[in-house]
């Protein structure tokens, strides 16, 4: 499981992302992995690899996909410990 | 209204509510059938939700299937709708082919399914014969108070689907407990369940 070690402010498409439940904007990240029902001739296990950010004061959990566009990247971290 | 939701670029309603994403208030998302481990009895048993994703930001949102049975109106409201972005070409036609036991079981449950109908005095008996003879059209008619109209060809399965909702609708068997078994377990479920309500 890939794990940015700190706390982080987290920018989404250009938008700061804050939590919904106490509005804090520090989060601890995590990449986490969610099984997908499998079509029926499939017969390898797929999984959707999202990033899950947790509240660094309540605890509540967002996740986003990691989406890129060329260099370009949903997703922008900025360490702050 | 849909029974699944495809895994395509599209906007979904729940209920007749649009999913909008919490983060940047688009509404386009990629639904993913995703699964977690239950406890026991659990073994190859999965609690089944979606994971969708929005296309625009990434944000995720997970839901379950809340569709129900309506016991007043004696109606499945099935509770999505997806509109997709971009339309498919047609899919080539499936030939699907049952293989025998399979067949045998759905023509078993038929049959058990329509003897019911006719002791309730919900259909005169000369269905039974009809479906002996695979006349499921005309199986149907009767049923449905219709002309036997050939728009498409009718099957052992599609008729039993048909002779079950009757069922339900004229509330002879315990609706919630019948989708459970359709869902749940399929025909070796179906026959015991309807052999209990033969007299
Ligand atoms: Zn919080
Ligand atoms: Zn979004």
């Amino acid at each position: 499981m890939v794990r940015r070690r700190g706390n982080y402010e987290i920018r989404i498409v250009g938008k700061q992302l804050s939590c919904p439940h106490c509005d804090g904007a520090i989060f601890s990240h995590r990449e986490v992995y969610i099984d997908v029902v499998p079509f029926v001739d499939e017969e390898q296990k797929q999984q959707l690899t999202l990033q899950s950010f947790t509240c660094k004061d309540c605890g509540n959990i967002q996740q986003f996909q990691q989406l890129t566009k060329g260099m370009e990247t949903n997703i922008v971290y900025k360490q702050v410990d | 209204m849909v029974e699944d939701l495809s895994c395509e670029e599209s906007q979904i309603t729940i209920l007749n509510r649009p999913l909008i994403c919490l983060f940047c208030e688009h509404d386009v998302f990629i639904p993913y059938r995703t699964y977690r481990n239950v406890e026991k009895p659990g073994i190859d048993v999965f609690f089944v939700n979606y994971t969708a994703v929005c296309t625009d930001c990434g944000g995720v949102i997970q839901f379950v299937d809340p569709s129900y049975f309506n016991n007043r109106e004696g109606v499945y409201v099935w509770a999505f709708d997806q509109t997709l972005l971009h339309t498919r070409p047609p899919e080539p036609a499936i030939i699907r082919i049952v293989d025998e036991v399979t067949l045998q079981a759905q023509k078993k449950c038929l049959h058990l399914a329509l003897r019911l109908l006719v002791q309730e005095k919900s259909v005169v008996d000369t269905v039974l014969s009809l479906a002996e003879e695979e006349e499921y059209c005309k199986v149907i008619a009767l049923l449905e108070s219709k002309t036997c109209q050939l728009v498409e060809e009718i099957n052992a399965e599609k008729c039993l689907a048909s002779v079950l909702n009757q069922l339900m609708t004229h509330r002879i068997v315990d609706s919630n407990q019948l989708l459970s078994i359709v869902i749940n377990e399929s025909y070796p479920g179906i026959e015991p369940f309807l052999k209990q309500y033969i007299k």
